[in-house]
């Protein structure tokens, strides 16, 4: 048997377990904005991790949809010298993506930025701040810029948009 | 809830639990000190005092860095056991068979679209100059993918040749009406 066990892959599967659980055993308190988590794509071949939140919790703010979702993934490139994620905020309803990429694409903009999809297209893409620590922290880090940024978006005709100063 | 937002990883840890969360997932090798400050722990020697636990009980490894100190790095032998303890004793042989399948009929989608045989043949397309920038970032994009999915099915093999010996070996998961084969002995 051929052995070939793909470090960066067991790397992503582990974090993944931990933040999966991390998050699952908060699924049941009344005090949390977590409804749900699943693996994507599968426990199985699982590739990140999602959770429903109730973004009324999440926001404390009535301005949002009923339902929001999650998406988190982690990739740890051998040849890149920092961990690669992305942590995004995803609204069905407004058909509204917004989140933090750290890889490959948009290296213009430096390691880590911020994008807006709105019905399916890129309406906001700006340069981040570049979080080198561990992805725990990363997404702890992630998650409370999300609140103030959530709070930020302005519609300009039917357009999402956050100013720039406040986006770390 | 008073705050908004979602509580922080390190609620309710101890500081030597806190340390353990971060050394039990580090992505690379790291020093005491990077450990100590990602962990939010104040005190070098009790970060130091349980990663050396954590080496004496083989979860991480201790090798030595560039600078001749001590680092701290994930133990993948574990790791890739530790995922295949979990397929096998959270999913059924049926399950890893279709997850399987699943995954190979994404892959079977991706030659077709591509008119590729194999991940390695995508990745040769990748210095056609008749692609333009946009075709080649999606090829990298789904290239990746193509990797992440192939190493997920080589594990998800490795787990259904060891199922039922690992089965046979689990508490209360060993009755024979849950094994393709019988136990013998």
């Amino acid at each position: 048997m051929i052995f070939l066990a793909n470090r960066s892959n067991l790397d992503r599967r582990t974090l993944l377990t931990r933040l999966h659980n991390r998050l699952q055993t908060q699924v049941d308190s009344a005090d949390t904005p977590i409804r749900n988590v699943w693996y994507h794509t599968s426990a199985e071949n699982k590739v990140g991790v999602r959770a429903a939140i109730d973004p009324h919790r999440f926001l404390q703010s009535a301005a949002l949809g009923d339902d929001a979702e999650l998406y988190i993934s982690f990739d740890f490139p051998p040849d890149h010298p920092y961990d690669f994620y992305k942590i995004q905020w995803v609204e069905p309803e407004r058909d509204l993506m917004l989140g933090w990429h750290q890889d490959e694409t948009h290296m213009d903009l430096g390691e880590c930025h911020f994008q807006i999809d709105h019905r399916g297209e890129t309406v906001q893409r700006e340069a981040a701040a570049f979080l080198d620590t561990h992805p725990l922290n990363v997404f702890d880090q992630r998650l409370d810029h999300l609140v103030a940024l959530l709070a930020a978006i302005s519609w300009d005709e039917d357009r999402p948009h956050v100013p720039s100063d406040a986006i770390l | 809830m008073t705050d908004s937002g979602l509580n922080s990883w390190t609620e309710g840890l101890s500081s030597r639990e806190r340390v353990r969360e971060i050394a039990m997932t580090l992505t690379q090798s790291r020093s005491v000190d990077w450990v100590r400050a990602e962990a939010q722990v104040s005190s070098w020697q009790t970060a130091k005092d349980e990663l050396e636990m954590l080496v004496e009980f083989g979860q991480v490894h201790a090798i030595e860095g560039d600078d001749g100190n001590t680092k701290y790095a994930p133990n993948y032998q574990l790791r890739y056991f530790n995922e295949l303890t979990e397929l096998i004793n959270e999913h059924s042989q049926a399950d890893l068979r279709e997850e399987i399948a699943s995954i190979q009929e994404t892959i079977e989608d991706w030659m077709a679209d591509y008119g590729v045989d194999s991940c390695d043949d995508l990745e040769a397309t990748l210095t056609d100059e008749s692609l333009s920038s946009e075709d080649v970032r999606e090829r990298s994009r789904i290239l990746r993918r193509w990797e992440r999915c192939e190493d997920n099915k080589r594990l998800l093999k490795h787990a259904l040749e060891l199922y039922d010996d690992a089965q046979s070996l689990y508490p209360g998961q060993n009755e024979p009406s849950n094994s393709s084969s019988p136990l013998s002995q």
